[in-house]
């Protein structure tokens, strides 16, 4: 079996100049025709020329172009070595010339018999018996690999390393934190024969584990928390960060982590945990810009998938095959689509996530309400009399409703179903233009349609709508609602709408719309996500009884807009029935009349008393608003996104005793009294009203505005009303003596109105109040925030839950199909590929997977004799700085052969016999004699080996720009233990964000949030956060096998000069001057681990000195460096001392 | 800041010969990397360089050609028409439907120079440029959303995560250099689509990333000390790092900790040279007038001047994006607005680095991510009226200088301005293009990852334009 790697460390032999006595096809043959011959001759048929495969032994000796054993019978020989450019294989136009050696060696490789050999990696890995080497250096069967192949180089391993180095080696790679000076030395003290072990233990079962290993599966994942592209808004996902965090803690053996993250919700009973695994492959990116073909983005997202999923995995590239049949690996075009049907068969909806307090909460919230609303009716007398008198006068106006139920559907893609209770819900794919056609047939005559659009919690943001990008998620947008009856379009009259409200752009939403026969004008119920809301649409003439008739609903915007639930009623009321804001529930009881049910009755009780008998009506004392209050803007034309801001100076003499501030801005815009934010809206048509108490001063008042417009006219309006004590009312109005700037100073600045204001402009008068496109604005319903009544209150206290992206298998009635897409295009498709998994797996009795769960559950099962390989080649890399393979993501025919064959096999195996558990394999390699050596690295094996292919040395190599902050975190005192939640905002300069659309500030957080680990910092794509992205850091755009390591001048000047650091190296060397440490030891154990040796301790103090006495004679300023006005030379110093030491090769190295 | 690119790595000697001009320094460790491309030994180097620096200025959003430099009499005439289905059969929109109404030129346009380059009146100051200026009426896009179709212009695919033009060429070539980045990035105007994806260095080594320039005292991030640090503190911290790290090499042999080393040094020349690079007190008032420069204003105008300083000092490829064209509402406000801010300044580029000698060996690309549509886009819900939406199907863009071909105009679309009739020129095409005019055949940069070789161009083929080349 050896001779599987027959002469070992291929790529090893080569660069130690060793000369090959036999041929082997794998190692040296299969490279050169798959870099130079594949392309023409391959598995490509669209690209094969002269109908010849060389990457088939039978194919080529069937043409003849081969002859094994016969060189002179065998074209090939002929053409590689022809003179005649028009004979020359290849032809020189390719470039892909031959050289001379690798000719003799083709030549060889014929007269040898031309032997053809699976590729290595699709060959299942078989355990090896280590070689038994007698030596007690060996601690365990890697050593044994290894060190047989270090004698063959007349190499030794290195040392072990000191006990210093060891632990701080440990510590960085189990737990991605340094150890305590403290932890050192009990270690280094620590002579028990176990110690090492013992600590091993120790670490792999700290909670700090989870949280290491898990960035490096998230660089995998391509985790972020926002969406990517254009807008890239945020997005919850980090409860699938949580739960890679919590299953690495657990060790999660490796087959279940995978089934789960890949098909967790087809399990059966899946939990919610199995399910918010799934936001594995919910990571990928969604492009949220306005007029963008969602399906075409869908389908980058499902490549995506095949990707990333191919690399972690199977160590396969497809990406090849998206776009053609792969040249190199033998994958093919439609084996490609084959892969790509396994993964996409899901819909992508979000989970709603109650924890556990949570629910209880919510029941006893529930519980309380019900309790309350029954002593409330018990309590007040009056009830039983209000609630008769109220249902007298409504009853008559109530109209009475039926639900119909289609006899038939049809729409241009979603899948509609009818549930129980007779609404209708959508699914599977949706576009920017969907359209349902519904048939019906009534046995009564129809005067009136009812749509009730109705929330779900299946729906983006419980819906009604199916809105999730662009606009609001859960959004809907219904362009036209038409109705056809004996082949005619029939007319609808005054519709009305219990709410309307447009996002994006505002404008209005009306409830004509739907019928003005405009596509671009509608009805939407925005800012209403999770409610219900209706459409009445009376009938110009009744639809006669048993008529056919149909419904058409045009739902069509620049994004999705689809409704994903809703019912339609019919009405044969002679009256012309309008919608009913108390909702359709109350007028169904209402319109029983005598034959309502006494649960239909405790029912309309309980609403009445919450919506009508507690909902007192409130005097309205308010201001109305001025002639002289006019719209402002800096001219009178479209504007089309612009940002002002807009300034007014008012005297007062005293503080007022009441005031009153009313404001409004098409698009949006943010009011500032004296700097002080007082509010903000985001749409014209939903002014603000509040009363204003505090930020007043006597004499120069400055109100403030920051106003954006998206598109088209845009004005600003505002009106101050202030009264004194003795009861004067003086107003400030927005007008022409308004001033505004295009743009700030200083963007941080809160008292830019003083600062900016030589440079303002007069603004311009755009219309005054009242005026068209805006009109004038509904005030009366937008009184002073009044205290909600009891029960509302407590509704308000049910919590909100959270929620994470996940996968759902789609429906066996609707699933999707999957099309090869002719060179990779969406907008190309071909034939339908039936899903599968490409012919070269060889699967037993073709056992094909015919789902997701089968194929997760195929890719951890040994019929593929990638995954195992994969896996411990992964970590290989974590710890020794390269994969065994050095392309960690490819394990394909182009990728190097690897370093050490039999011992990446031995791993697999004993990866998967030890219960794919990923710490047992840690502690494996971690507690081998080669892990422990000393990473000195002589000037001879620096020449010999300089990337340590054979391992003669220990591994040294720079932390991730993640585990350097850690790092610093821990060894400054500052580091947070707190674990899970929302990501949050390690401080960073806002220029980081500039050039981010949209740019929002990244608000730094406080407290404890400001130092925690690095793997819950807000991961957002378009800005990723500046202090990793210079160390190589990933932005969650791709799954990322491998790292980078650069060393640049932008680290050096990030280690230096980033306040982030440099506020910790201000706390702890505040720390170390008050306890009265020693500066040079203390700071130097906290970041190096090990204690200085007397040279660096002088050259440290020497340097301390010289710093205090610059600090002493006033050439530095102590309170600057330090932070602190209270700052002694000696205090700031310190400062200046540990951000040197934080700055030292040491720090940011493993040793 | 100088990093080492393949040319670094292999033959130094190579640059003399084929002129490119190459950075004094290189961080040692740096020169032995993992990944070449499958290209190898500068194989890419096949064509005489006639640029050794770009200036990119990006008009993020898209400018209407109709409004700057296709001029379509036609158009004016059917206004108010929708346009033949014929035309447009198949074509995907952003915004507004296939039948809306043909929207006539907002502008007048009229011939300049001996060229008879045809501009429209908005842009006053490159008419009196137009006889160095190379003009592309027909370029085409594979994407009509803003994000891909910029990615896809400044990385060659419309998916974040690719290596940007900008990377190539530091990777490939390197920069001037070594106290300043290679590949600057700077940005105006209002937001701005393709985000920092447009100057990652996708798969290549990510020391090839652009660095954004920022507003403000430290336009290289963390360049500025912090406060209460000086010079000689800086200085004394970094003798005490270097004679540290010294002792870490000698105990430890790792070439990593020379090049450390080495960064920090080259970081202290950093700091050094950024505020010389931004103080604009040595220019004249000519020249700040020339640009219409406004002291203390971060805009395109003081952008441009700081472009041609970092071409002065090294900087291979300098990346401005001036965003706000996307004129989806009142198209003849958005052109006249932005025109007003770019014209001047760009023009203003060219003429100065022509006086300086500078245009010859430094190309000067301008253009968007697509055009925009001979039909008007109007919507009630978004309140839109006048305005042109996204069209990948035919757009202008101009270079100048870095052997580009002056004073000529290539290609044309149709009377519609629609579709491109002569000449066509992909997104591709004109990153060859570039590529080759600084010496490279784009289909030999290329750089092998998870087991493909990827290039800026592509992989279907795709040319450089001979006739763009003086």
């Amino acid at each position: 079996m050896r001779q599987k790697f027959p002469a070992l460390l291929v790529s090893i032999h080569i660069f130690m100049g060793d000369v090959l006595a036999e041929v082997d096809f794998n190692r040296d043959v299969r490279p050169i025709l798959a870099s130079k011959c594949f392309a023409c001759h391959g598995p490509d048929k669209e690209s094969r020329e002269a109908k010849l495969r060389l990457d088939d032994r039978a194919s080529a000796v069937k043409k003849e172009a081969i002859v094994p054993g016969k060189l002179e019978d065998s074209e090939f020989h002929y053409r590689i070595r022809s003179d005649d450019p028009d004979e020359v294989m290849p032809p020189p136009k390719s470039h892909a010339t031959l050289t001379a050696k690798e000719k003799d060696l083709l030549d060889q490789w014929i007269k040898e018999g031309a032997k053809y050999d699976k590729h290595w990696a699709f060959v299942p890995p078989v355990a090896l018996a280590p070689p038994g080497k007698d030596s007690k250096w060996a601690r365990n069967e890697i050593d044994s690999f290894v060190l047989e192949n270090l004698e063959k180089h007349d190499l030794k391993p290195s040392p072990e390393a000191d006990r210093y180095s060891l632990i701080r080696r440990l510590y960085l790679d189990l737990t991605g934190l340094p150890p305590t000076p403290l932890e050192a030395d009990k270690f280094v003290n620590d002579k028990g024969p176990n110690a090492y072990e013992n600590l091993v233990d120790s670490l792999l079962k700290s909670s700090r584990y989870g949280e290491k290993w898990a960035r490096e599966w998230l660089d995998l994942a391509r985790y972020a928390d926002t969406n990517g592209y254009e807008k890239d808004r945020p997005r919850n996902i980090w409860p699938y960060r949580d739960w890679v965090i919590r299953a690495l803690n657990a060790d999660m053996p490796y087959d279940q982590f995978t089934i789960e993250q890949l098909a967790g919700d087809m399990l059966p009973n899946a939990t919610n945990d199995q399910k918010i695994a799934t936001g594995f492959h919910r990571n990928t990116q969604l492009n949220e810009e306005g007029g963008i073909d969602p399906l075409e983005f869908r389908f980058y997202a499902a490549v995506d998938r095949v990707a990333t999923t191919g690399t972690v995995w199977m160590g396969l590239t497809t990406g090849c095959a998206q776009c053609h049949t792969h040249k190199y690996d033998p994958i093919t075009h439609d084996e490609y689509y084959g892969l790509m049907g396994l993964l996409d068969n899901v819909d992508e909806p979000d989970l709603l996530l109650y924890t556990d307090a949570q629910t209880k909460q919510k029941s006893d919230l529930e519980k309380q309400i019900d309790q309350k609303i029954k002593d409330i009716q018990k309590n007040n007398p009056d009830f039983e009399q209000a609630f008769a008198t109220w249902r007298k006068t409504e009853e008559p106006k109530a109209t009475s409703w039926r639900t119909l139920e289609p006899d038939s559907m049809k729409t241009n893609l979603p899948k509609l179903e009818v549930l129980e209770d007779g609404s209708i819900f959508s699914s599977g794919d949706v576009t920017k233009r969907d359209v349902f056609d519904l048939n019906f047939t009534s046995q009564q005559a129809i005067t009136a349609l009812r749509l009730e659009v109705l929330p779900d919690d299946r729906l983006p943001n419980r819906g009604p709508g199916r809105c999730y990008y662009e606009g609001r998620k859960g959004d809907f947008f219904l362009s036209e609602f038409s109705v056809h009856a004996n082949g005619k379009k029939q007319e609808i009259i005054n519709p009305t709408s219990t709410f309307g409200k447009i996002s994006i752009g505002g404008g209005s939403a009306k409830a004509s719309n739907v019928t003005d026969g405009d596509g671009s004008s509608g009805w939407s119920t925005a800012g209403q996500q999770g409610k219900a809301n209706h459409l009445i649409l009376p009938l110009g003439k009744p639809i006669p009884a048993n008529t056919t008739f149909s419904i058409q609903m045009l739902f069509e915007r620049h994004f999705v807009v689809s409704l994903g639930r809703f019912r339609i009623s019919a009405s044969s009321t002679a009256k012309q029935p309008k919608a009913q804001s108390l909702g359709v529930e109350m007028e169904r009881v209402l319109s029983l009349k005598k034959q309502a049910s006494p649960m239909d009755l405790s029912s309309l009780r309980s609403l009445y008393l919450e919506k009508v008998y507690l909902e007192k009506p409130i005097a309205q004392n308010k201001e109305t608003v001025g002639k002289s209050t006019q719209w402002i803007w800096n001219a009178k034309s479209n504007r089309p996104k612009e940002t002002l801001f807009f300034s007014k100076r008012f005297e007062l003499q005293e503080i007022p005793e009441s005031a009153e501030i009313f404001f409004t801005c098409d698009d949006k815009v943010e009011f500032f009294l004296n700097g002080h934010a007082i509010g903000s809206t985001d749409l014209w048509s939903k002014p603000v009203t509040s009363t204003l108490k505090k930020h007043f001063r006597k004499g120069a008042n400055f109100l403030t505005a920051k106003a954006s417009n998206q598109a088209g006219l845009a004005g600003l309006i505002a009106q101050l009303s202030l009264k004194s004590k003795n009861g004067k009312t003086q107003r400030v109005a927005s007008d022409a003596s308004w001033k505004f700037v295009p743009q700030l100073s200083n963007s941080k600045s809160k008292d830019w109105h003083t600062r900016d204001l030589q440079n303002a402009q007069p603004a311009v008068v755009v219309g005054k109040y009242g005026d068209k496109p805006w009109g004038s604005l509904n005030l009366s319903t937008q009184g002073p925030a009044k205290k909600p009544n009891t029960i509302t209150q407590l509704r308000n206290r049910l919590p909100k839950p959270n929620h994470t992206l996940i996968m759902l298998e789609r429906p066996k009635d609707n699933p999707r199909p999957t099309k090869l897409r002719h060179r990779g295009e969406y907008t190309n498709p071909k034939h339908e590929v039936p899903s599968g998994i490409p012919e070269i797996f060889n699967l037993q009795n073709r056992n094909e997977p015919a789902n997701r769960l089968e194929f997760a559950r195929w890719l951890v099962s040994t019929d593929n004799p990638l995954g195992d390989r994969v896996t411990v080649n992964r970590a290989w890399r974590s710890f020794f700085g390269y994969g065994l393979i050095r392309t960690s993501g490819d394990f394909g025919t182009q990728a190097p052969a690897p370093d050490h064959p039999e011992l990446l096999d031995w791993l697999a195996v004993e990866f998967r016999k030890n219960g794919m558990s990923l710490k047992k394999l840690h502690r494996l390699i971690v507690t081998s004699s080669i892990y422990r050596q000393s990473s000195k690295a002589s000037k001879k094996l620096l020449d010999l080996d300089p990337q340590n292919r054979l391992l003669a040395r220990g591994p040294r190599f720079r932390l991730s720009g993640e585990l350097i902050r850690d790092h610093m975190l821990a060894a400054s005192g500052k580091l947070s233990s707190k674990m899970f939640g929302p990501g949050v905002y390690p401080p960073q300069p806002l220029s980081v964000l500039a050039h981010a659309f949209g740019n929002k500030g990244w608000n730094a957080s406080k407290g404890e949030d400001r130092y925690r680990r690095s793997v819950y910092t807000f991961v957002k794509r378009t800005a990723p956060f500046a202090g990793y992205m210079t160390f190589d850091g990933s932005s969650g755009e791709n799954c990322l096998a491998r790292r980078d390591r650069s060393n640049t001048p932008l680290q050096a000047l990030t280690l230096l000069n980033d306040e982030m650091f440099l506020e910790l190296a201000r706390a702890v060397g505040k720390e170390v001057h008050l306890q009265k440490k020693d500066p040079v030891l203390t700071l130097f154990r906290r970041f190096l681990t090990r204690p200085p040796s007397p040279e660096e301790t002088k050259t440290l103090q020497a340097y301390l000195d010289q710093q205090i006495e610059r600090l002493t004679k006033g050439e530095l300023k102590p309170g600057e460096i330090a932070a602190d006005k209270k700052a002694t030379p000696e205090l700031a110093g310190k400062v200046l001392l540990a951000r040197a030491i934080m700055n030292l090769d040491e720090s940011i190295t493993k040793p | 800041m100088n990093v080492p690119s393949l040319l670094h790595r292999t033959r130094r000697h190579f640059f003399q010969d084929c002129g490119i001009g190459v950075g004094k320094i290189a961080l040692a460790s740096l020169l032995a990397k993992e990944s070449f491309g499958a290209s190898g030994k500068l194989g890419f180097m096949r064509f005489p360089v006639k640029a050794k620096r770009v200036i990119y200025l990006f008009m993020a959003g898209a400018p209407s050609q109709l409004e700057l430099f296709d001029s379509k009499p036609k158009l004016k005439e059917i206004e108010g028409k929708p346009i033949p289905p014929s035309v447009i059969k198949g074509q995907r929109y952003a915004f507004i439907q296939p039948d809306a109404a043909v929207l006539g030129p907002r502008f007048p346009f009229a011939k300049h120079g001996q060229s008879g380059a045809v501009l429209s009146d908005r842009l006053p100051h490159l008419a009196k440029i137009a006889d160095d200026m190379t003009f592309v009426k027909s370029m085409h896009t594979d994407h009509f959303n803003h994000a891909p179709a910029q990615l896809f212009m400044t990385t060659g695919s419309g998916i974040p995560g690719r290596a940007s033009m900008g990377s190539w060429l530091s990777y490939g070539i390197g920069s001037e250099a070594d106290d300043l980045p290679g590949f600057v990035v700077m940005r105006s105007g209002g937001n701005l689509s393709g985000g920092s994806a447009m100057w990652g260095s996708g798969f290549l080594p990510s020391e090839h990333q652009g660095v954004p320039f920022r507003e403000g005292a430290d336009p290289i991030l963390h360049v500025t000390n912090p406060k209460g640090i000086d010079r000689t503190a800086q200085r004394q911290t970094l003798d005490l790092l270097s004679k540290l790290n010294r002792g870490t090499h000698q105990a430890m042999g790792d070439p990593e900790v020379n090049a450390r080393i080495e960064a920090y040094e080259m970081a202290y020349r950093m700091q050094a040279r950024a505020p010389e690079l931004m103080d604009f007190s040595k220019e004249s008032q000519e020249t700040l007038d020339l640009y219409g420069v406004k002291k203390g204003k971060s805009d395109f105008a003081s952008n441009c001047l700081l472009a041609r300083r970092l071409a002065e000092r090294g900087t291979r490829f300098i990346q401005l994006y001036h965003s706000g064209w996307d004129a989806h509402s009142n198209v003849e406000g958005n052109v006249k607005n932005q025109a007003k801010q770019v014209d001047q300044a760009s023009a203003a580029l060219v003429q100065d680095l022509k006086r300086l000698g500078m245009l010859e060996d430094t190309l000067v690309v301008w253009g968007g991510e697509f055009g925009r549509t001979p039909m008007v886009e109007a919507s009630a819900a978004l309140k839109r009226s006048g305005g042109r939406d996204h069209h990948p199907q035919a757009f202008t863009m101009w270079m100048a200088g870095g052997g580009a071909k002056p004073g000529i105009t290539l290609g044309q679309t149709d009377e519609l301005g629609f579709h491109v009739t002569e000449d066509p020129v992909h997104v591709h095409d004109l990153q060859a293009t570039i590529l080759q005019l600084m010496g490279i055949d784009h289909t030999r940069l290329s750089f092998r990852f998870q087991g493909l070789d990827f290039r800026l161009t592509g992989v279907e083929p795709h040319h450089a334009v001979k006739k763009l080349i003086a």
